[in-house]
This record gives structure tokens, C-alpha cells and sequence, in this order.
């Protein structure tokens, strides 16, 4: 079980990912006057085949040999508990889109926390991929992109302290702005 | 069903291999790789991974690369990560906690000192 949904959400980029993806958009929009709180995740990866994506929520199904296939599953269900359900769009060649909502005051909905440490842990594990991230909160936007960073600082294999610091900050600031803590 | 290689997937084993041969051409000192899948993200991958990266920015290191990889198979004993050292074996570290991370990257990926307290197994005799 996954204690927050910026886990759920890590857990989804790792797969996109793993699943040759140079290009992932995450997106977040809280939205309390409607009480719903949406996640995208849409990348470009390989896609996958019908036969595959008809059993991607089956519990325990996967593609991996030693992977343990209870990623989407586990977010469906954690959608589902919170009176919302997850769409799942993907092709190959096309990528794939999976979209979670929640019914925002739900008492079985799981806190998001912590999404800055989710980006930078994406970011910082596969500096080769452009991730952008948008977080929409009642109206308030926040958005990052990783790409410029790296244009700026050169895409070197190993990690600099002062450009994670330097992210780390820009995530935790702009998610205040949107009051989020 | 064969899987078709798209030029993604070629993109990535370049640059997964250009990793690897940074280590080895000398670049880097060190990779270390956090096991981030379903099963390490469920046991605390995201924790250990901001450690690393808070000590690493402590002790200033800017030769080490930092990657994520899936699961192991060895979900019971997440959360993981393994060193690879420059002219190294790799070694698997487990049941992480944040201040077992702190000290592999100080004792192991500085000091060069394997923590074999942490490390998965010792020796070729344990089974699983």
C-alpha cells in the first residue's frame, strides 16, 4: 500500500519510463469547489499492445520478469476507495495516458504530500528524460520543467549537489506559492 | 510475443550505457542505484533517495551518479540500493533506512570501506 498519491504518481513515472518514455507530462489539479482532484501522467513510450493494456489493472499482472505488477492496480483501487475510478489510454507507438481522480473530500482519499520530492527523485534518477509537471491548486498554477536545467548545467551522467539544491528549492517554493506546505 | 525496439529504447540503452562507462572510464567515482519500483516505493525509496542526495550535497560529492532501477526480486527486503564502485563488483544494500544510506555513501562511496552489515549477502552460501 502506498501511503500518499506523489507515491502512486513516482510509482507511474518509473513505469512510463521503463517503458522507454523521453517525454513524461505529469499534472495535478486540486479542485475543491468541484471536490475532485485529478492526476494525469502521459508519456512516450512504447505504448502498449490491446492485450496488454486490457490486463494493466489486473492485480499481479505484468510484463517484467521479476516486477511485481500492482502499480496501476493499486492506484485504481486507491481511486476507486475515494469514490473516483482511473482511466487508462495507451497504444503502441502512442504512449500511454493514465488519468486517477478522486472525490477531493473523501475521507478515504489519500493525502498527495511530498510531490517535490517525487519530481526530484524523477528527475535527478533519469536526468535523460524532459519532465514536465503542472500542478493546478483551486485555480493556482504551478509549473516546472526539467529540461531547462539541464540545457543550462550540461546533461552529465554524474549529479551536481548545487542543481539539486537549486531545484529542490524552485519545487518547494512554487508549491508554496500555490499553498501547498 | 517479441518486444519491438524502438528508438526510445535505443536512446535509453545509450545512455544507461553511457553511465555505466563513465565509472569505468573514470569520470564518475561511483553509481548508486536506488531500487525504485512499486515494491521499493512502497517501503521507502523516496526517503532514502532524498538522503542520498541531502548527504551528498553535505560532503559537496559531484562525481557519483545517482540513477533509479525496478525491482529486484527481492521485494522483502526493500528498500535497496546498490554501489558500484570503479573497478568494483556491484554490492546490493538492504532494508535501508535513511541513516544506513547516509553512512554507505560516507563509508562505502567515499571512504571505499564496503558496510557489510547492510549488504545482502556476504560470501556465496545465502539462499533465499
Amino acid at each position: 500500500m502506498m501511503e500518499d498519491l506523489s507515491l502512486h504518481i513516482l510509482d507511474v513515472v518509473e513505469n512510463a519510463v521503463a517503458a522507454g518514455a523521453t517525454r513524461v507530462r505529469i499534472a495535478v489539479n486540486e479542485n475543491e469547489k468541484r471536490d475532485v482532484l485529478t492526476i494525469r501522467v502521459a508519456d512516450n513510450g512504447r505504448g502498449m499492445p490491446p492485450e496488454v493494456r486490457e490486463r494493466a489493472l489486473d492485480p499481479f499482472f505484468t510484463t517484467g520478469r521479476k516486477r511485481t505488477g500492482l502499480g496501476l492496480p493499486l492506484l485504481a483501487q486507491a481511486a476507486r476507495q475515494s469514490d473516483g475510478d482511473l482511466a487508462l489510454e495507451s497504444a503502441p507507438g502512442k504512449g500511454t495516458k493514465v488519468v486517477a481522480r478522486f472525490r477531493y473530500s473523501h475521507l478515504d482519499r489519500q493525502p498527495l504530500t511530498k510531490m517535490a520530492q517525487t519530481m526530484l527523485t524523477l528527475v535527478v534518477g533519469h536526468p535523460e528524460v524532459e519532465f514536465g509537471y503542472r500542478h493546478r491548486r483551486n485555480g493556482r498554477d504551478f509549473k516546472f520543467a526539467s529540461g531547462p536545467y539541464f540545457k543550462k548545467a550540461g546533461r552529465a551522467a554524474t549529479v551536481d549537489p548545487r542543481l539539486v539544491g537549486t531545484m529542490r528549492r524552485a519545487l518547494q517554493a512554487g508549491l508554496q506559492r500555490i499553498g501547498i506546505t | 510475443m517479441t518486444k519491438k525496439l524502438t528508438i526510445h529504447d535505443l536512446a535509453k540503452i545509450r545512455d544507461k550505457t553511457k553511465a555505466m562507462t563513465i565509472v569505468r572510464e573514470g569520470a564518475g567515482r561511483a553509481k548508486v542505484t536506488v531500487h525504485m519500483g512499486t515494491c521499493g516505493i512502497a517501503a521507502g525509496a523516496r526517503d532514502i533517495m532524498d538522503s542520498l542526495l541531502d548527504e551528498m550535497g553535505k560532503h559537496k560529492v559531484r562525481d557519483v551518479i545517482v540513477t533509479t532501477s525496478g525491482c529486484a526480486g527481492f521485494c522483502n527486503r526493500e528498500p535497496m540500493a546498490t554501489v558500484e564502485l570503479k573497478d568494483q563488483p556491484p554490492v546490493k544494500y538492504v532494508n535501508l533506512t535513511p541513516d544506513k544510506i547516509r553512512r554507505i555513501l560516507v563509508e562505502h562511496v567515499l571512504g571505499g570501506r564496503i558496510v557489510t552489515e547492510f549488504a545482502l549477502a556476504v560470501g556465496s552460501e545465502m539462499m533465499y
